[in-house]
């Protein structure tokens, strides 16, 4: 990031002196906490979507998980609202050659064990995590990865077998340091233990999970609140009426219809709102009819993405054809600009010999009705131009058995990690990838995300991503049609929460007035 | 007692074959637990991984014997999520579903008898019409308006009860019965509406019977004779839908638990149930069957008690 703003080049220091990086840092917060001085104390109580199971942040295996742990651990390099990376137990870093990068560490983090963290334990965590006998999730996204040398008590070197271009956005996703002993003392899952502003205290299942503040926290005078309280009740409007009560002062998703009236309420406040979290149609490429890239663009052109957002995610959703339509890899790409174009979609259809009809299902997962709904509007709109489409709400095991085994035509689904493109697009359409769902393969695919995820220089990335973009786009295997705006609802008196690209709860800056 | 060791004795392959219905059942449920697991995160490697690690790519039949072999030496096994022990998981869900049911129980129990008893002892009267008309009323609310409801009005507008989550009695005793009213309101409320229909048709059973008659002349009280004379006689069935409904309570009120997100017995199933975590349904419905025969049971003996005819038989 500091590339772009500097004009450095990418084997000088990318965040330069640790000082100018934390005021960078604090002055990207500035205007969420600018109206008051911090306080401290006071105790959090946060309402999430879902329930944690599972504290060990080498399993990443539930967002719902990592809301609450990612408080208890660090992570080397962080990212910010404005989508540029920032220190963490990092607090520089540079790039060496194309395939190795040296990171110089705090030296003042210590683990809720008593441990000082130093370069052994972020070369523990990597090896941990890369040690296929491990089995552990996360490791597929740092297959580049050969080794990570400790090269001083705060100093660590990563060495890749290629150049990656995502390396920094992948350390902000998924590597919080964890500690060899502390894994050794207490079973991991269920205590977590890291060097992040807030220690593990209790986890009474199905109920809530709390944490203390840690007192040696690495950064000082952080974090401002005594106690943070994490609840998960299942259903948006206890979740709602859980903040009006004054229950939660926090809460994450509100019914969506509700919006403009909770706008207006004078007991709560909402933070600003960004598009981190595409909605998509994942259209299956590998069977007929969909594997017909002129079917695939005939839906494309016959859908209205606006009529989708209005009537079914009320304000909530913002209409985007791109996973990140703000921030730093916003295009503003739209192969289908103009639509919907019933004409096109019919020629389309026609050239494709289907112009008497087509049958196609449309495959959901019946926990999550705004899909249903979508699906619902989809079927009227490909209507229009001839195409019968079978709304099929399933319950989550035979939905991602349909993914896996690829039996639908088109999938409603979601994707959470837009950090970088690459982290949505490579997995999704590499012909390698298990997560390619809609059985997309392309060599011409797979060449362009090679170059765009084995190029280091960000310049060279984000000049070739336009034109990636816009190539998926017209080979239509994901459709993607809005984008979730992210906001949380607050009471008046908490501050200092807003959303980030990583979608990290992070409550190291929040405090109550 | 010989009574009591046969019915606990007959317990055993019950609960055998419960186990056997069960763990068939979710295996004809569709959906692989290491797909629902993984979630989009499911490669076929991953799953491939996972199912190993569950030992799903074992016969069913060996997938049963390994489960039970468990169950007898008290090994319920690990969940499929967070590979933490059933048992454990069990005993910390089980006090909030007990504490509810009691408090349920006792609350329909306060309110639907002598609601019932009242009407019955009067019938046709203002007291019986007013019953009738709270008892239809009663049991045509469904649980999950009236938990709603009962948030809405009782907690955000008059603000006297959080409107959801759970404190541990031993924390804070007072915080615990407000954690619990709302919930054991909700519970309450259709099973005192079905407790006092049923104590009002077994009193006008016996309110008209010789013995009734004869206490009437020999000119006892209203009270007296409806509590000492009607209520023993009439309190068998009353005693036996009671049970039944602290068994089913037992087994998760599974709506209340989700609007008050209450950590019991009843959520901890249903999730388990969405994400075909076989052992955890298996261990819980395992549970909960034993416990619905023990209160059944339980209700059995007091037969005996109420009733000196039933302890000679």
């Amino acid at each position: 990031m500091s590339e772009r703003g500097t004009g450095l080049t990418r084997r000088q220091w990318l965040v330069g002196a640790t000082a100018g990086s934390v005021m960078s840092l604090s002055s990207a917060r500035r205007p969420a906490h600018a109206q008051a001085q911090p306080k401290r104390g006071g105790i959090l109580r946060v309402a999430t979507v879902d329930k944690p199971v599972n504290m060990d942040p080498g399993y990443a295996q539930l967002y719902s998980s990592l809301q609450v742990y990612q408080n208890v651990f660090n992570k080397m390099v962080y990212v910010d609202e404005a989508g540029s990376f920032v220190p963490g137990l990092a607090k520089a870093w540079k790039q060496e050659t194309d395939k190795t990068w040296l990171f110089d560490l705090v030296d003042n983090a210590v683990f809720h064990n008593g441990e000082p963290m130093t370069s052994s334990d972020v070369v523990f965590t990597f090896n941990r995590l890369m040690d296929s006998k491990n089995k552990l999730p996360m490791r597929v996204f740092f297959s580049p990865v050969q080794g990570v040398e400790a090269v001083g008590k705060y100093q660590v070197r990563f060495h890749m077998d290629r150049p990656f271009g995502p390396f920094l956005a992948m350390l902000s996703q998924a590597t919080e340091i964890v500690n060899e002993k502390a894994l050794k003392e207490k079973d991991p899952k269920l205590f977590p233990i890291g060097t992040g502003p807030y220690r593990f205290a209790e986890w009474m299942k199905d109920d809530h999970v709390t944490l203390e503040r840690w007192d040696k926290y690495f950064r000082p005078g952080k974090p401002y609140l005594d106690k943070l309280v994490f609840y998960a009740p299942a259903d948006d409007t206890v979740r709602l009426t859980g903040l009006q009560t004054g229950r939660y002062h926090w809460i994450q998703t509100v019914p969506p219809q509700r919006i403009p009236e909770l706008e207006r309420a004078r007991d709560m406040k909402a933070s600003a709102g960004k598009p981190y979290f595409p909605f998509y149609l994942m259209l299956n490429s590998s069977r007929a009819p969909l594997a017909d890239k002129r079917l695939r663009q005939a839906i494309a052109w016959a859908i209205d993405r606006t009529e989708i957002v209005k009537l079914v995610y009320y304000g909530s959703h913002t209409v985007t054809a791109e996973p990140a339509p703000e921030g730093p890899w916003a295009t503003g790409v739209n192969a289908h600009k103009g639509g919907p174009d019933l004409a096109k979609a019919k020629q389309l259809l026609a050239d494709a010999g289907m112009s008497h009809g087509l049958n196609l299902t449309y495959m959901v997962k019946s926990q999550v009705p705004v899909l249903v709904k979508t699906g619902e509007i989809l079927r009227e709109q490909l209507k229009r131009v001839g195409i019968a489409l079978e709304v099929q709400p399933l319950e989550s095991g035979q939905y991602f058995e349909g993914l896996v085994g690829k039996k639908f035509d088109i999938a409603g689904a979601w994707w959470s990690v837009t950090v970088d493109p690459d982290m949505f697009y490579y997995p999704m359409q590499h012909s390698s990838s298990g997560w390619n769902f809609s059985g997309f393969k392309s060599e011409e695919a797979d060449k362009r995300l090679d170059a765009f995820r084995f190029t280091t220089s960000q310049a060279a990335r984000k000049k070739m991503y336009p034109e990636l973009v816009r190539w998926f786009q017209e080979e239509g295997s994901l459709v993607i049609f809005s984008n979730e705006i992210q906001r949380y609802w607050m009471k008046p008196n908490v501050n200092g929460s807003v959303p980030l690209p990583s979608l990290e709860l992070r409550f190291e800056d929040t405090w109550i007035g | 007692m010989t009574y009591a060791a046969r019915r606990l004795l007959l317990a055993v392959p019950l609960l055998f074959g419960m186990s056997l219905l069960i763990f068939g059942l979710m295996r004809l449920v569709p959906g692989d637990p290491a797909v629902v697991v993984l979630g989009f995160k499911a490669t076929p490697e991953g799953v491939k991984a996972l199912r190993e690690a569950f030992h799903l790519d074992e016969p069913v039949v060996a997938q049963y014997l390994r489960w039970l072999a468990g169950v007898v030496r008290g090994d319920f096994g690990l969940d499929f999520r967070q590979n933490e022990p059933i048992g454990r998981m069990i005993l910390d869900r089980l006090p909030v579903t007990i504490e509810l049911t009691l408090l349920a129980s006792l609350t329909a129990a306060v309110v639907g008898v002598p609601l019932g008893l009242l009407g019955g002892g009067r019938r046709g009267g203002a007291a019986d019409r007013a019953a009738l008309a709270v008892g239809l009323v009663g049991v045509s609310i469904p649980d999950f308006w009236l938990g709603i409801m009962l948030i809405l009005g009782l907690s955000l507008w008059a603000g006297l009860f959080p409107s959801a989550g759970f404190v541990p009695l031993g924390e804070a005793p007072l915080e615990n019965l407000l954690s619990l009213a709302l919930p054991a309101l909700t519970l309450a409320v259709s099973r005192a509406a079905v407790l006092g229909r049923l104590t009002r048709a077994a009193v006008l059973d016996v309110v008209h019977r010789p013995f009734v008659q004869y206490a009437r002349a020999k000119g006892l009280g209203e009270g007296a004779i409806l509590f000492r004379h009607v209520l023993p006689n009439a309190a068998i069935p009353v005693v036996t839908v009671l049970g039944l409904q602290i068994g089913y309570m037992l087994g998760g009120a599974i709506v209340v638990e989700m609007i008050f997100t209450l950590p019991g017995v009843g959520r901890m199933t249903l999730d388990a149930v969405l994400e075909r975590n076989y052992p955890v349904v298996q261990s819980t419905v395992l549970v909960i069957g034993a416990m619905f025969m023990f209160v059944n049971l339980i209700t059995d003996l007091l037969y005996g008690a109420i009733d000196p005819r039933v302890r000679r038989q």
